[in-house]
């Protein structure tokens, strides 16, 4: 995407702003060359039972979210869910679903590439980021002590 | 499930003691809150004449879920505890913007809930919609709630429109954050 002047300043290099509605807007340009670090991830109850198999066996899903910001101000939030896939043999993490941000991308001309067009480009952006093995080493850390009699707790709907 | 909703003065006689206990039981007793509590009543500076209040209750009568609203223009919790959670935006004083607060679904008296149990009837999303409803019929255009992060989740699962103002941070042990949920327009969802 091209970067426009606005008022003698590359567009995709304007400062950051908390927009009155919450969102930071950026363009896709900006939002690129901003590098974002991991701040926590969690394990999630399974919310949706894995299909038994034919001799009645059941496959153990794991699924977790984690967050991830930038070191901005203000700083851009990104956070997805997650689950252990295995392949045959290979087991590896794949995000699951929508990404969820403060993040509202902009053309260079500024305007708003809306909410639907912004979770594309981010779901895009993260499945670029590499974020499997930040997840991995905080996963493992967090939860080796109490691998032998994990419980993971259902998720709260209360605030 | 049947919705009740009101400021104290309009809820029915002891209706709101009733809220309180809920509340005791859900966010003291259950999730470990370090809550003001008496009597195993829970209830804080927030609880006020103008607190607008939503219940969900069985077809029994029992309280199954509860949610607080609270006009931004007067002091509301995001403010006066944790204005860190805004990234630094000017903390909403609008008679727009309403938050939502003390969100908590918990049947205590329903069975266990089974694979087949439809999270759109449920008593949690039956609460929420109540709860933008009634905001809606104050005039609220948006909520904004403190919330546990799961909580995103949810309210999108809903197909409700929202999003975070910031990075979550930890908050008594867990990772908290601040959530816009659009309201209008939220009527279809």
């Amino acid at each position: 995407m091209k970067s426009r002047t606005i008022r003698g300043v590359r567009s995709d290099r304007l400062p950051l702003v908390v927009s009155k509605d919450g969102y930071v807007r950026l363009t896709v340009a900006a939002f690129r060359a901003i590098r974002l670090t991991h701040l926590l991830s969690e394990l999630d109850a399974d919310i949706n039972p894995p299909p038994s198999t034919a001799s009645g066996a059941c496959l153990a899903s794991i699924v977790g979210y984690t967050e991830w910001a930038s070191p901005t101000p203000p700083a851009l939030s990104l956070g997805w869910d997650w689950r252990i896939a295995t392949h045959g043999c290979r087991v590896r993490f794949e995000r699951e679903g929508e990404v969820r941000s403060n993040v509202m991308l902009v053309s260079a001309q500024r305007r708003d590439l809306g909410a639907m067009a912004t979770g594309v480009l981010l779901c895009d952006a993260v499945d670029m980021l590499g974020w499997e093995q930040a997840v991995d080493d905080y996963i493992s850390n967090r939860y080796a002590c109490n691998l032998s009699n994990l419980t993971v707790t259902e998720s709260r709907t209360s605030l | 499930m049947r919705v009740i909703s009101g400021a104290v003065a309009g809820l029915p006689e002891g209706y709101y003691g009733r809220v309180a206990h809920y509340r005791h039981r859900v966010f003291v007793e259950q999730l470990g809150w370090r809550l003001q509590a008496q009597d195993g009543a829970e209830a804080d500076q927030f609880d006020r004449a103008d607190t607008v209040y939503v219940m969900v209750e069985d077809e029994a009568g029992n309280i199954a879920g509860c949610a607080r609203l609270l006009q931004t223009t007067q002091p509301y919790l995001l403010a006066e505890l944790f204005p860190q959670l805004l990234n630094g935006l000017p903390l909403p004083r609008d008679p727009g913007v309403w938050e939502l607060s003390r969100f908590a679904a918990m049947d205590f008296n329903a069975r266990a809930a089974t694979p087949l149990a439809q999270f759109s009837n449920s008593p949690t999303a039956q609460l929420m919609r109540a709860a933008v409803a009634c905001a809606a019929a104050r005039g609220a255009r948006r909520l904004i709630t403190v919330s546990p992060v799961g909580m995103e989740r949810l309210i999108r699962r809903l197909g409700l429109q929202a999003h975070r103002a910031a990075p979550p941070m930890i908050i008594n042990g867990q990772a908290t954050f601040a959530c816009w949920i659009e309201v209008q327009g939220a009527e279809n969802a």
